[in-house]
């Protein structure tokens, strides 16, 4: 997973990475996010624990890396889906429909996503910035 | 495909996805896909990773 050995490689922290997912072992996940309040508020309390530091252009510059992981759980009902099919709008995937209604078996289906958003820290124009260190 | 209109042209890729992903999830939900979301905060700074949820480094 590219995640992984992005991280690897800046950070030195694999150990705290788990391999099989790449979700960060050790960092707590925000409780369901319902509202963008929910998220709004999840981002306020991570943006205050931000390390920033000023750059000759910039007085507030981020100069760390900062990932957002989210994760998404998907429960399909079968008997719906099937009816979505028939009825609904199309704009989702033949694979996502196909891996309900090809399966003969009438349980819910469980699909687990997870989405990398990752800020990199600023090192561009270092000369007109005098960023240093990492 | 879902972007709502309480989005500014100044917000950010992070608020974009989010808004995405609650009107997905509403569209969705209306659909028999039950959706949910969670997610992790994480800072890499100096070699050390930092939860910034928890500040726990």
């Amino acid at each position: 997973m590219s995640f992984i050995s992005y991280l690897s490689i800046m950070s030195g922290q694999i150990v705290n990475i788990r391999k099989d997912t790449g979700e960060i072992s050790n960092a707590k996940e925000a409780s369901a996010l319902d509202s963008m309040d929910d998220v709004l508020n999840i981002l306020r309390l991570a943006h205050e624990r931000k390390r920033f530091a000023a750059t000759a252009m910039n007085e507030r510059s981020s100069r760390s890396h900062t990932a957002v992981i989210v994760h998404v759980i998907q429960k399909i009902n079968r008997e719906k889906m099937l009816r979505f099919k028939l009825h609904g709008p199309s704009g989702l995937s033949d694979a996502l429909i196909g891996s309900v209604t090809n399966d003969s078996s009438t349980d819910d289906k469980l699909i687990k996503s997870q989405l990398h958003l990752i800020d990199l820290a600023g090192s561009e124009r270092i000369k007109k910035s005098k960023a240093s260190g990492r | 495909m879902f972007a709502s209109p309480i989005q500014s042209t100044t917000s950010g890729i992070v608020i974009r996805t989010f808004q995405e992903l609650i009107a997905a999830r509403d569209f969705l939900g209306r659909n028999g896909i039950n959706m949910s979301f969670t997610a992790q905060l994480v800072e890499i700074y100096e070699e050390a990773v930092t939860d910034l949820l928890t500040g726990i480094q």
